[in-house]
């Protein structure tokens, strides 16, 4: 179930809203894990079981893990329980493309398992690792109660799209939490502000991209409009539904970690990795790099772990080579980064700000094919290779249509909205206070209308 | 002052919340008691009832989706106030992001049109090979090709919007058939105005013309017959009205009468039986589709006689834009045969029609021919 869905929207949140809001103190946990549950079976009922054995696993794991604390047998099971999570996590969401690699490079015929893929496994997987990392470390103690370990990991906000919250960040929110009217309001918000960033900014965006995807003749000033609209496009999507989220959080009475920065207006890709989901690059600076040595290790194998760790990163993003690409193009750019040019690019700001939006756009023209070499063709109509033509009266045409809705997306991926409203509420706040609910009840009734329309699908018959 | 801040952030908190229930409950609430609506009348066709919710549906993919999936396309079927929120949609596009088309249809000079998105080229092969075993199984050899530009063709320009190639599409047809039939250009001779504002049709009314010069190229007497223009409806909003969600102007739904119209016969042959009908159904003016009283709309074969006419037969291939011309071409023809071959299949017409000496008129619009595979032509 989608958060910008009218099942989601109109029947479940109201419901499990109301629920949750009625039940006295510790019921709430028992109304959030059985909604979560059900959120999940929405989406892939086969796969409830998958979810209660990573619950089951996580909680197991985590008992013993600390009762061997300090012994070589907690570490066992520590390696146990994370080999399993990252077996089930292969299986389900890796194997058909090894076989396929496997078939292309050998000439094999190995038939796929063709498994749909879990929803948000990537996500829980991740939130159950990190617990059991965190209690092997000592950082936390591990969860009595598995009801409790298991709203956590099943969690619905959080559940399919992250922010990947770790089991530290809410767990004292697990069981004692506040909801109060301004937390909520603040979520609401929050939830509204996700909710248009997601419907009326991406996927108008999308639009676009589609567009670009359909013509037989792309021409150079077509493919920047599609690389800027696919740039924005996967940020407002992720970003809106990080928002979407931490709102719902907040409504919950719980505080997510924030999962964006403006990454679009960082100044060098080491920086927008510092912005642009944040808890992953965290998640795999804490799991994966630091454990391997991290920067404290002789240059060859700091840059062998940072090939590493971006082969991981972009890996995780989706069982293709275009992902795993993607996440090589950044680590070459980060050593490049660590290793010299980043010192430069903070003296040159304007230039230093073209590099950083010249190199995400190409890399989310990789993300965004999974066959690499329509990305590299793609790639190639920006610089004008095959002799393409710079426009065409088709480009024009899209240019118009889309472009206030790129000017919009290229104005609200900076800090400007968030400046204004600072400023607004510096000089009005209570009348900013006033305006805010007809703001967000609009932007989601916007938002609804936009959803609504996905439904328009004109009879081919209509004439006759 | 900060007691006063303080009072007015928690108001609008309030306010928050309280709007966030209103339209969330609010709206689960009225889309729960709301009975179902059974079509959508501005997309023509019948809106998603509650799914099926058994083991099968819920645990598997029932003819390749589930409970789950069907049910989200049951609710934003019957989400209240769909019509509403479509036009929300419509004009905050519109006029706040400054689309220039939604949904594929664009507004200018106060037309709607579609936009085309190319030559489609299984769908052209689809059609000339279905009129090409036509003309194999009835051998005529005298046979008459003309295609209807779609109304976007001549709006485009204007709007600078992508058309279809239509010197490629005819260049198509005429490769492939032209050893065959006849074409006749009709794309010089439309011009915007031909066409309704809010539907996809062209105008009856602006039609002599174009059938006097059908009848002409059919080597047939055309251009004698004075026409009379009578006023059927002022408040047409054609198929494009109800798709685009904006509010705009109706059309006028004229229609051409002549003297001894009344002499004229019209039958449907649709049931198996002739059944007799008018040439413009009044009925039709109240249905969701007013367009439909040219010929009652969507039927497989209709013979029309006009005895004031000369001797001969005319067999009329068409879609829907034919319903409104095939009235013009009783001036040349004593009996006109309208097959339509998205309902009747074509191997089965020998028993309802003699092609003995008949001449054959292919008229069909671009938006068919491009769009035929396996639904458009039998």
């Amino acid at each position: 179930m989608l958060f910008s869905s009218i099942s989601f929207l109109y029947v479940f949140l109201p419901v499990v809203i109301l629920l949750y809001m009625l039940v006295p103190g510790r019921g709430k946990n028992i109304v959030l894990l059985l909604a979560s549950l059900f959120f999940y079976a929405w989406g892939e009922i086969r796969y409830l079981l998958l979810m209660v054995g990573a619950i089951a696993l996580g909680y197991v794991a985590g008992l013993l893990i600390e009762k061997m604390s300090g012994r070589r047998a907690g570490k066992l099971v520590l390696a146990a329980a994370v080999l399993l999570c990252l077996g089930i996590l292969g299986i389900f969401k890796y194997a058909d493309f090894f076989i396929s690699s496997f078939n292309q490079a050998f000439g094999g015929a190995l038939p796929l398992l063709k498994l749909a893929l879990p929803i948000g496994i990537s996500f829980y997987m991740f939130q159950v690792i990190s617990y059991m990392a965190d209690v092997y470390r000592g950082r936390t103690e591990a969860q009595k109660n598995p009801l409790t370990l298991a709203v956590y990991i099943a969690m619905f906000p959080q559940l399919i799209a992250g922010p990947i919250v770790r089991y530290t960040d809410v767990k004292a929110a697990l069981t004692d939490r506040q909801i109060t009217a301004p937390a909520v309001s603040e979520g609401i918000t929050r939830f509204a502000i996700g909710l248009g960033k997601k419907v009326l900014i991406a996927n108008t965006l999308g639009e676009l991209c589609a567009v670009y995807r359909g013509i037989s003749e792309p021409t150079v000033l077509f493919t920047w409009l599609y690389a800027a609209a696919v740039t924005l496009q996967i940020y407002f999507d992720f970003s809106g539904y990080s928002d979407m989220a931490i709102g719902l959080g907040r409504v919950l009475g719980f505080s997510f970690p924030e999962n964006f920065r403006h990454p679009l207006t960082a100044g060098s890709v080491t920086d927008f990795w510092r912005r642009w989901h944040i808890t992953l690059g965290s998640w795999f600076r804490d799991y994966l790099y630091i454990p391997l040595g991290g920067n404290r290790v002789a240059p060859w194998r700091h840059i062998l772990n940072i090939f590493v760790v971006w082969m991981a990163t972009g890996f995780w993003h989706g069982a293709g080579w275009n992902f795993i690409i993607w996440g090589l193009f950044f680590a070459v750019l980060l050593i490049i980064e660590k290793y010299g040019l980043l010192k430069h690019l903070g003296k040159w700001r304007v230039l230093s700000h073209f590099y950083l939006i010249l190199t995400v756009g190409i890399s989310f023209i990789i993300f965004d094919n999974d066959v690499l070499a329509m990305g590299l063709a793609r790639i190639g109509s920006l610089f004008g290779a095959g002799g393409i033509p710079f426009s065409s009266a088709e480009t024009l045409f899209y240019l118009k249509d889309f472009g206030i809705i790129l000017l919009i997306a290229v104005l609200g991926a900076t800090r400007l909205p968030l400046m204004l409203v600072q400023k607004l509420k510096t000089r009005h706040e209570g009348a900013v206070a006033i305006v805010t609910p007809f703001f967000n009840a609009a932007l989601i009734l916007l938002a609804t209308a936009f959803i609504v329309n996905g439904s328009f699908n004109p009879f081919l018959y209509f004439r006759f | 002052m900060e007691r006063m801040r303080d009072m007015k952030r928690s108001i609008g908190d309030k306010l928050n919340i309280a709007l966030a229930v209103v339209i969330f409950l609010g709206l689960f609430i009225f889309f729960v008691v709301k009975p179902d609506d059974a079509v959508s009348l501005s997309e023509r066709r019948p809106l998603k009832t509650m799914p099926e919710a058994s083991v099968e549906t819920i645990f598997g993919k029932k003819g390749g989706s589930s409970f789950m999936d069907e049910f989200e396309v049951y609710a934003k079927d019957q989400f209240p106030m769909r019509e509403g929120f479509r036009t929300l949609h419509a004009l905050s596009g519109r006029y706040g992001l400054g689309r220039q088309e939604i949904n594929d249809l664009y507004v200018t000079d106060g037309f709607i049109a579609k936009l085309e998105d190319g030559c489609h080229e299984a769908d052209m092969v689809w059609a000339a090979d279905r009129i090409g075993a036509i003309l194999d199984k009835y051998g005529s050899d005298r046979a008459t090709m003309a295609i209807i530009p779609d109304k976007n063709y001549y709006l485009a320009p204007e709007m600078g919007a992508p058309a279809l190639d239509m010197t490629a599409f005819e260049g198509y047809f005429e490769e492939r058939l032209g050893d065959r039939v006849s074409f006749v250009d009709l794309k010089g001779q439309l011009t915007k105005d031909h066409f309704y504002r809010t539907d996809s049709h062209w105008k009856q009314d602006m039609l002599p013309e174009i059938a006097a010069r059908l009848l002409s190229e059919m080597g047939r007497p055309a251009g004698a017959t004075a026409y009379r223009c009578e006023r059927a409806a002022d408040d047409f909003r054609g198929v494009y009205y109800g798709q685009a969600a904006l509010p705009l102007a109706a059309d006028t739904l004229n229609y051409l009468t002549w003297d001894g119209m009344e002499n004229v016969s019209v039958w449907d042959h649709d049931s198996g039986k002739p059944v007799a009908m008018p040439l413009y159904n009044t009925d039709k003016l109240a249905g969701a589709d007013p367009y439909e009283f040219f010929l009652s709309g969507s039927k497989g074969l209709i013979t029309m006689e006009n005895p004031a006419a000369p001797e001969g037969h005319l067999v009329l291939f068409r879609d829907s834009f034919g319903s409104s011309l095939a009235p013009l071409l009783l001036e040349g023809y004593r009996q006109v045969t309208v097959v339509d071959i998205r309902y009747i299949s074509p191997s089965i017409l020998d028993r309802f029609i003699d092609f003995e000496n008949a001449d054959v008129l292919f008229l069909y619009s671009t938006s068919v021919l491009n769009n035929s595979v396996g639904q458009i032509l039998k």
